[in-house]
């Protein structure tokens, strides 16, 4: 018995150590980037001359963070179908922004500038391959310490203005112009909702904008960029567990800490939880599964897609017990219409 | 080769016997030779380390140049190794003023400094989340050793222990704060003399002072 328990006990302890050295090393992207460690500098931050407004700005700008299995802001061609469909059903013109990778202060891909680039590639690789991998879960392990980082009050600032950079770069790239009042909504997917709320004071003060949310399955920390968000849509499923975690896990969420800033935002009325239906937090039957179909005959998609689009233009969430069928307004419509 | 694993198995004895607060360990580092004294200094001095590694985040924060970064650390270590002399001060001053209990200032240094022994974990303070917990975990931890600490040395129960322990902590609190001593000047003097950086922010702070200085920047060539 011990030949198997002994060398399994090796294993186990080898992967703690490994995971805690992870874990351990994980603030150092951020911090090492923002002391001038690295080739990555602090400056130039916002120039002048990449203001590029657009003449006929959009109504809203939409960004997309994604979940904690992106090694980069290249999408899986599920959240891109997702980003196409959400553009297609958006009644007014509306610009997606999804080239910022959230799990990395400078933007920097996993398989980006970085000395362990190969590995994470290979690991990525092994993943889309459809080999069932352990080590595979080093990306998403890597990634959910970076969510930490993000949540933690030592380490969130600093990191959190690392992305938030990067993307009112790309905002200004894409013509957002700055101080015009126009909407942004930060979309975050699982981790990604925690990094949409850590960025939002720093969208806030530097454009001007107001800041909505919209966490789609988001595990999210009692963060203080909440103060700072004009209204945070949060949609749960009923069956997605994952964003129960941050319930329990950071005390900002517990039900007796009333002066948190979560239940500030919450008692302020700046909080939507929003239910779709059944949907899982991710893979088969998730918020973005076109074949999942729910017991009206919508799919998990398009119902995300539809919820997200009422929310953000304040109408009334369509009931879900309603039988679904694809109006004028609706991805399908406008898709067969091109 | 078999006197050094004799002597860490020693540090290893030495170290497993404060986390489980047994008295026995300070009772022997208390007979001890001078050897014991710098084994016991050294031990104070690498958790003084590596709790000075586990709050490095502030270091990063106030960008502390890279060729400057060991120095800070071993400055704020022994910064923090001071900090423990005088708490013990403050333990062997009460112990005699409140409970006219007699004991050698060495002895209470010796034992006290053993009762860091779990902050040589304080590096993993550095961890994302849980750091934040292992933070309050180990100070907690360290307060019981002390307490073991004190009631070796003196012979005290708990509640002997208890008052001159945090009672002695609070005093230098106390005494920290008030403004004719100037302890604030101090701080900053050993902060500047370390990392070569005029102002202590924490994180939250220096960002928030370049988003100041972005803005400010951003409207005046606006202005232009």
């Amino acid at each position: 018995m011990s030949t198997i328990i002994t060398p399994l006990a090796y294993l186990i302890a080898l992967a703690l150590l490994l995971l805690i050295g992870m874990a351990l090393l994980a603030p150092f992207e951020s911090l090492g980037w923002w002391a001038g460690w690295t080739k990555r500098d602090l400056q130039p931050s916002i120039q002048l001359e990449e203001l590029n407004p657009e003449v006929n700005p959009a109504a809203i700008y939409i960004v997309y963070l994604t979940a904690i299995g992106g090694i980069s802001a290249n999408l899986s061609s599920r959240e891109q179908r997702f980003l196409d469909r959400l553009e297609a059903a958006y009644p007014e013109k509306v610009v997606i922004i999804d080239d910022v990778f959230p799990f990395s202060a400078t933007n920097n891909p996993l398989n980006g500038e970085r000395p362990l680039a190969w590995l994470w590639q290979r690991l990525h690789n092994s993943r889309l391959g459809g080999k069932a991998s352990i080590f595979a879960t080093l990306i998403f392990a890597r990634n959910l310490f970076q969510v930490a980082v993000s949540g933690d009050p030592r380490y969130g600032p600093i990191y959190n203005f690392g992305v938030a950079r990067e993307l009112i770069r790309s905002l200004i790239h894409h013509g957002y112009p700055p101080n015009s009042g126009i909407p942004i909504a930060v979309m975050g997917w699982s981790g990604g909702a925690q990094i949409a709320v850590g960025v939002a004071p720093y969208l806030h003060q530097a454009l001007g904008a107001p800041i909505k949310i919209v966490s789609i399955g988001g595990v999210i920390s009692d963060d203080p960029g909440l103060d700072q968000v004009e209204h945070l849509y949060h949609i749960q499923s009923t069956i997605d567990q994952y964003p129960r975690i941050s319930e329990l896990l950071y005390p900002g969420r517990w039900r007796i800490m009333r002066h948190s800033h979560w239940y500030r935002a919450e008692n302020g009325g700046r909080i939507s939880v929003i239910n779709p239906g059944p949907m899982r937090h991710t893979g088969k039957g998730d918020y973005l599964d076109r074949n999942t179909l729910l017991a009206n005959g919508q799919s998990n998609l398009d119902r995300t897609v539809e919820v997200i689009v009422a929310a953000l233009e304040q109408t009334p969430i369509p009931e879900l017990t309603a039988d679904y069928t694809p109006t004028a307004s609706s991805p399908e419509a406008k898709q067969s219409q091109t | 080769m078999e006197s050094v694993t004799n002597f860490l198995g020693l540090v290893k004895e030495l170290i497993v016997g404060v986390l489980r607060l047994d008295p026995a360990v300070f009772e022997a580092i208390l007979d001890s030779s001078v050897a014991g004294i710098v084994l016991d200094l050294i031990i104070l001095f690498l958790a003084g380390l590596s709790d000075t590694i586990g709050h490095s985040a502030v270091f990063f924060a106030n960008r502390v140049p890279r060729r400057r970064f060991l120095f800070a650390l071993v400055v704020e270590a022994l910064g923090f190794v001071t900090g423990v002399f005088i708490w013990a001060f403050s333990i062997w001053l009460l112990a005699g003023f409140l409970f006219n209990a007699q004991q050698n200032y060495a002895n209470v240094v010796r034992t006290v400094s053993l009762g860091y022994a779990p902050l040589l974990f304080g590096f993993l303070i550095l961890l994302p989340y849980l750091g934040n917990i292992i933070f309050v975990i180990l100070r907690v931890w360290v307060l019981l050793a002390v307490l073991v600490a004190v009631s070796v040395d003196y012979n005290f129960g708990f509640w002997p222990a208890f008052t001159c322990s945090v009672l002695g902590w609070a005093l230098i609190t106390f005494l920290a704060r008030l403004p004719f001593l100037r302890v604030d000047r101090i701080d900053s003097f050993l902060w500047r003399f370390s990392t070569g950086v005029d102002q202590e922010l924490n994180s939250k702070e220096a960002v928030d002072q370049l988003m100041r200085e972005l803005q400010s920047d951003w409207t005046g060539e606006s202005d232009q």
